[in-house]
C-alpha cells in the first residue's frame, strides 16, 4: 500500500499495428509506446509514436488512429485494453 | 437493401457474385484490373495487404451508407488479399438502382471513400525485382 501523500507514477504499454508502406518503413509491424494511463489520447499516442518510431514520423500527419477497429479522433481515449492499428496512405482498388 | 462484402485471396474470379437487383431500372460494374505498368516500370503483380477484420467491416459499412444515401437496390464489392498478378481483377464493386444517376453517382462515391478510409494497401511487385527474387 502507497503511503498517503504519496504519488503512484502509473504508465500503460501499447501496441501499435502498422502496415503497408509505414510498416516497410519501420520495418516491423508492430511498434510498442508508453504513456501515462491519466486520461491518454490518440494525441498523446501520435507524440509517443514520432518518438519510438522516427521512421514513420514524417507520414503521422497523414495517418489516422483506429481503435478497436474505428477510426477515432484525436481526442478520443486510449486504454492498454485497446487494439490500436495506424492507418496511413491506404490504397485499395 | 441487399449487401454482399468479400474479401477474396488471390485473384477474383470471373464471374461476379449474383446480384438481387428486383426492380432495378440500372446496373453498373465496375472491375479493378492490375496494369502492367507502374510509372513506367513493368510490374508482375500487385500485393494487397488487409488489415483484417476492420477492412470488411469498413467496406460493409461503407456499402450500407451507399445504399442509404442513393436509395441503392443492392450493392456488391469484393476486394482481394494477397498477390493479384498483372491482367487479372483484384476489385470489383455491382451496384443496382432504380435509375442510372443514383447508380452512377454511388460508384464514385464509394470508390473514392474506399480509397480514403479502408485499410487496405497495394505494393507493386516490379517485373525486374521478382526476376532477382527468384535467381
Amino acid at each position: 500500500m502507497p503511503h498517503p501523500g504519496m504519488e503512484i507514477d502509473r504508465v500503460m504499454r501499447l501496441t501499435i499495428k502498422l502496415f503497408g508502406p509505414q510498416a516497410a518503413a519501420a520495418a516491423c509491424d508492430t511498434v510498442e509506446v508508453e504513456l501515462d494511463d491519466d486520461k491518454a489520447t490518440c494525441r498523446d499516442l501520435r507524440l509517443a509514436l514520432a518518438q519510438a518510431c522516427p521512421a514513420v514520423a514524417q507520414t503521422l500527419d497523414a495517418s489516422r488512429f483506429a481503435v478497436n477497429c474505428e477510426l477515432v479522433d484525436e481526442d478520443h481515449p486510449v486504454e492498454a485494453r485497446d487494439e490500436i492499428a495506424l492507418i496511413g496512405m491506404v490504397s485499395g482498388g | 437493401m441487399n449487401i454482399n462484402v468479400q474479401i477474396i485471396d488471390g485473384p477474383l474470379p470471373r464471374e461476379p457474385i449474383a446480384l438481387l437487383a428486383g426492380g432495378a431500372g440500372a446496373v453498373v460494374d465496375f472491375e479493378g484490373i492490375v496494369r502492367p505498368d507502374e510509372g513506367g516500370r513493368g510490374i508482375e503483380g500487385l500485393h494487397y495487404q488487409t488489415y483484417d477484420p476492420m477492412a470488411k467491416m469498413s467496406l460493409r459499412k461503407l456499402a450500407e451508407q451507399a445504399c442509404e444515401r442513393f436509395g441503392l437496390i443492392s450493392l456488391s464489392v469484393e476486394h482481394s488479399r494477397g498477390h493479384v498478378p498483372t491482367g487479372q481483377c483484384s476489385f470489383r464493386l455491382r451496384i443496382a438502382a432504380a435509375h442510372r444517376k443514383e447508380a452512377l453517382a454511388a460508384m464514385d462515391w464509394f470508390i473514392d471513400v474506399m480509397k480514403r478510409d479502408v485499410p487496405i494497401w497495394k505494393q507493386p511487385v516490379f517485373t525486374d525485382q521478382a526476376e532477382t527474387t527468384t535467381r
